[in-house]
C-alpha cells in the first residue's frame, strides 16, 4: 500500500516557520515605513498580514484535510456507502485502511481490471494472428494414397479472421490507453501523497509574500491545494460509489480473467485449436462479447472519469488561485492530459 | 451513532449517504445547511477578529447559499417535470414505459451487459451477421489458391485472389461497426455512471463545495456534470434515437458468400470445389470479384448498414455526448466556474 510516507506534523512546524518569517519581514518594513514616513511601506504591510493570515489559514485547512486523509479509516465510510470494501480484491482494501491506502487500493484495483480487458483483447488478437496463418493442402487423391503428390487446393479457412483482428487491434489500443492512464493516475497520487507538494506549501507561503513572486506563490499554493485536497477525495467518492467489477456483473469478469489467464498462459497450447472445431467462431463471437464489455468499463472507468478529476481539479485550481489574488489557467494542462 | 455523529460534524456530506435510499434532495438540503452552520460560525469569528472586511465576505456568502436552495428548487421541479411531463411525453413518442424516468428508458433503448433488445444487442446482432456471412468466408475465399504439378512442370492458381479487394473493404468495415458498438457499450456505462454517481453523489458535493467561495468553481463544475449527465444526456440520447426512428430504414439485407467449409476437411479432398462455393481458383476471371463487389455495394445492404452504424451508431452516440458537454460547460459557467470542456469533446 502507498501509505502517506510525509510527517505532517513536521509540515505545520514548516508552515508557523514560514508564518513568523514573513511576518517578522512585513513587520520590519512596515517599521521601516514609519522610520522614513513612507505611507506606501505602511499600506504594503497592512495588505500583506491580512494576505498572509488568509493563505496561513488556507494551508493550515489544507494539511488538516490531508492529514486526515492519512487517519481516516476507510471502513468508517464503506458502511454509509452501496459498495463494499469486499468489492475490491486486486488487491484486497480492507476497513482498516486509511483514506489515502483505499484511494490507491481502488487505482490498483482499475489498474487490475484495465490489466486483463488488455489481457482478453491480446489473446483474442495473438490466437487470431496463429490462426488466419494456418493453412492446409490436402493430399489428393486420397483413394489412390496421395500419388499425384501436391496437387489441388490450399485453403486458409480461418483467413477471415483478420476483419476480426481489426476489432481486437480497437478494444487492445483502448485498453492499453486505459491501461495506461490508471498507472499514470496511480503516480500523480503517490505524487500528491509523497510529500513534495506538502512541503512545498510553506515556501508558497514565504514566496508569496515576497516583492514581485505574488503571482508565483499564489499560482504554487493553489495548484498545491487544489492537487491535495480535491483528487484523493474524487477518487474516494468513486471508490465507494462505482466498481467496474460489479458493473459488468462477476460471471462477466470470470470470464475475462479465465481468457487472459489463458493468454498468460506460457503452457497453454489452444491458440490455435480456440478457433477451430465445430465452434471455433461463435466461440471468438463469446470471447468479443466479453472482449466489448471490458473496454468500454475500463475506458470509462480509468480515462472518463479521469478526465473528470482533471476536469475538476483545473476549477478548484483557478478558485484557490483568485482567493489568493492570481489567474491560474491550468487548462494547458488538461489539454496534455 | 457516535460515529455518525462524528462524520456529522467531520464529513457531513459523507455522513449524509447514512441515508437510504440515497435521496438526492435530503443530501442536497443537509448539504447547504451544513455550509450555512459553518457561514454562521465564519460570521461569528468575525466578531472575534474584528474584521468588518470578513464579515461582508460571509454576508455574501450566505446569498450564495440562499442561491443553492435556489439551485436545489430548480432541480426537484426539473426532475419531477421529468417524471411527469417528460417522461409521459417520451411513453407517447418513443415508447417508454409508464413510470420511466428518461436515464431508465435511456438505458433499456441502448441495452446493456445481458439486454437481448436495445441497440448494443441489434448491432451485435447485425455485426455477428456481417462477420459470418461476409467476412469470414471472403477471407477464406481470397486466399484460396491451386496449383498443379507433373513430371517437374506445376502451376500455381490464384483466380480468388481478386477478392482481396472486397475482403480489405469488408475488414475496415469491422472495425467501423465495431467502433459504433463500444460507444454504445460506453454510452451504456455512462449512463449508468450518470443513475449511480454522477447525480446521487456530486450534485450534493457540487452543492456543498458551491457554498464557499474558495471551492466555488469544483462545486459549480460537479453540479454542471450531475445535472447535465442526469438530465440532458438521456434526453439527448432519446432524442436522437427518436430522430434515427423517424427515418424509415429497413434492416440490412446482408448478402452471404459461399466459402469452403473450414470444419470438413474432407470436402475438398478431391480436385473439384464444392459446387456452391463463390470462387474456383482455377478460373482467373474477373467475375468473382466483380460480384462480390456488385454484392457489397448493393444499396438494400449498404445504405441500411450505413444508416444503423454510421448515424444511429456513431453519429448519435458522439451526438448526445456533444449536447450534454455544452449543456455542463453553460451550467458551468451559469453557477460560476470557468471549465474548458473542450478536451472532454476531443476525446469523442
Amino acid at each position: 500500500m502507498m501509505g502517506c510516507p510525509i510527517d505532517l506534523s513536521g509540515v505545520y512546524g514548516l508552515s508557523v516557520l514560514a508564518l513568523g518569517i514573513t511576518l517578522i519581514a512585513v513587520g520590519l518594513a512596515y517599521a521601516l515605513g514609519q522610520m522614513l514616513r513612507n505611507p506606501r511601506f505602511n499600506v504594503w504591510a497592512k495588505t500583506e498580514v491580512f494576505q498572509v493570515f488568509v493563505t496561513f489559514v488556507l494551508v493550515i485547512v489544507t494539511l488538516f484535510l490531508v492529514d486526515s486523509l492519512c487517519t481516516f479509516q476507510y471502513g468508517a465510510l464503506t458502511s454509509l456507502a452501496p459498495i463494499s470494501v469486499e468489492a475490491y480484491e486486486h488487491p484486497a482494501i480492507s476497513d482498516t485502511d486509511v483514506v489515502a491506502d483505499a484511494a490507491g487500493g481502488y487505482l490498483k484495483n482499475l489498474a487490475y481490471f484495465a490489466h486483463i480487458a488488455m489481457g482478453n483483447s491480446r489473446a483474442v488478437y495473438g490466437g487470431l494472428e496463429k490462426a488466419l496463418r494456418y493453412s492446409r493442402s490436402p493430399c489428393m487423391p486420397a483413394w489412390l494414397l496421395c500419388m499425384l503428390g501436391p496437387n489441388g487446393y490450399t485453403l486458409a479457412p480461418y483467413r477471415g479472421g483478420s476483419g476480426w483482428i481489426q476489432v481486437a487491434n480497437l478494444t487492445l489500443y483502448t485498453d492499453t490507453i486505459s491501461y495506461l492512464t490508471v498507472l499514470a493516475q496511480l503516480a500523480l497520487l503517490q505524487f500528491i501523497l509523497g510529500g513534495g507538494l506538502a512541503v512545498l506549501m510553506p515556501a508558497a507561503i514565504i514566496i508569496r509574500s515576497l516583492p514581485f513572486m505574488r503571482i508565483f506563490g499564489g499560482g504554487l499554493l493553489a495548484i498545491c491545494i487544489s492537487l491535495l485536497i480535491v483528487y484523493p477525495f474524487l477518487l474516494m467518492a468513486e471508490s465507494l460509489f462505482w466498481n467496474p467489477y460489479e458493473m459488468i456483473g462477476q460471471e462477466n469478469f470470470d470470464g475475462l480473467e479465465d481468457l487472459a489467464g489463458k493468454a498468460r498462459d506460457a503452457s497453454h497450447s489452444d491458440d490455435l485449436t480456440l478457433w477451430s472445431g465445430g465452434d471455433g467462431y461463435s466461440k471468438l463471437q463469446r470471447y468479443f462479447d466479453q472482449v466489448f464489455l471490458g473496454s468500454s468499463a475500463t475506458f470509462m472507468s480509468s480515462t472518463f472519469l479521469f478526465m473528470l478529476n482533471v476536469l475538476v481539479i483545473t476549477a478548484s485550481a483557478r478558485e484557490f488561485g483568485r482567493v489568493l489574488g492570481v489567474e491560474v489557467d491550468m487548462s494547458r494542462l488538461m489539454q496534455i492530459v | 451513532m457516535m460515529r455518525k455523529l462524528l462524520l456529522f460534524v467531520l464529513l457531513a456530506v459523507a455522513a449524509c449517504w447514512a441515508a437510504e435510499p440515497y435521496e438526492w434532495q435530503a443530501l442536497s438540503i443537509m448539504a447547504v445547511f451544513v455550509a450555512f452552520i459553518v457561514l454562521v460560525i465564519l460570521y461569528m469569528l468575525t466578531y472575534l477578529a474584528n474584521s468588518p472586511e470578513m464579515r461582508t465576505m460571509v454576508s455574501s456568502e450566505m446569498y450564495q447559499v440562499i442561491f443553492t436552495l435556489f439551485i436545489i428548487a430548480i432541480f426537484i421541479g426539473v426532475e419531477a417535470f421529468s417524471a411527469e411531463v417528460i417522461g409521459p411525453a417520451f411513453g407517447l413518442d418513443f415508447g417508454a414505459a409508464e413510470g420511466q424516468n428518461q436515464i431508465d428508458y435511456a438505458l433499456e433503448v441502448t441495452g446493456g451487459p445481458d439486454a437481448s433488445d436495445g441497440l448494443i444487442a441489434y448491432q451485435w446482432g447485425e455485426m455477428l451477421s456481417f462477420a459470418n456471412n461476409v467476412v469470414s468466408p471472403l477471407g477464406t475465399l481470397s486466399a484460396l489458391s491451386a496449383r498443379c504439378s507433373f513430371l517437374g512442370f506445376s502451376f500455381g492458381f490464384a483466380g480468388c485472389a481478386g477478392l482481396a479487394v472486397p475482403f480489405a473493404s469488408a475488414s475496415l468495415a469491422m472495425r467501423v461497426l465495431s467502433t459504433s458498438l463500444l460507444m454504445l457499450n460506453s454510452q451504456y456505462f455512462l449512463l449508468k455512471l450518470a443513475q449511480g454517481f454522477f447525480f446521487p453523489v456530486l450534485l450534493p458535493v457540487g452543492l456543498f463545495l458551491r457554498s464557499f467561495h474558495v471551492t466555488r468553481g469544483a462545486g459549480a463544475l460537479l453540479i454542471a456534470i450531475a445535472a447535465a449527465f442526469y438530465f440532458m444526456y438521456p434526453v439527448g440520447v432519446l432524442v436522437t434515437k427518436g430522430m434515427a426512428d423517424m427515418v424509415d430504414y429497413p434492416d440490412p439485407d446482408i448478402p452471404h458468400f459461399e466459402a469452403p467449409d473450414p470444419t470438413e476437411a474432407g470436402e475438398i479432398l478431391g480436385v473439384d470445389l464444392p459446387p456452391d462455393v463463390d470462387c474456383n481458383p482455377f478460373d482467373n476471371d474477373y467475375k468473382y470479384t466483380k460480384s462480390a463487389m456488385n454484392k457489397l455495394l448493393d444499396d438494400d445492404f449498404l445504405q441500411p448498414m450505413l444508416f444503423h452504424f454510421m448515424i444511429a451508431g456513431l453519429l448519435n452516440t458522439a451526438l448526445s455526448l456533444m449536447i450534454a458537454l455544452s449543456v455542463v460547460g453553460g451550467l458551468a459557467r451559469l453557477f460560476g466556474a470557468e471549465v474548458d470542456v473542450s478536451a472532454l469533446a476531443r476525446m469523442i
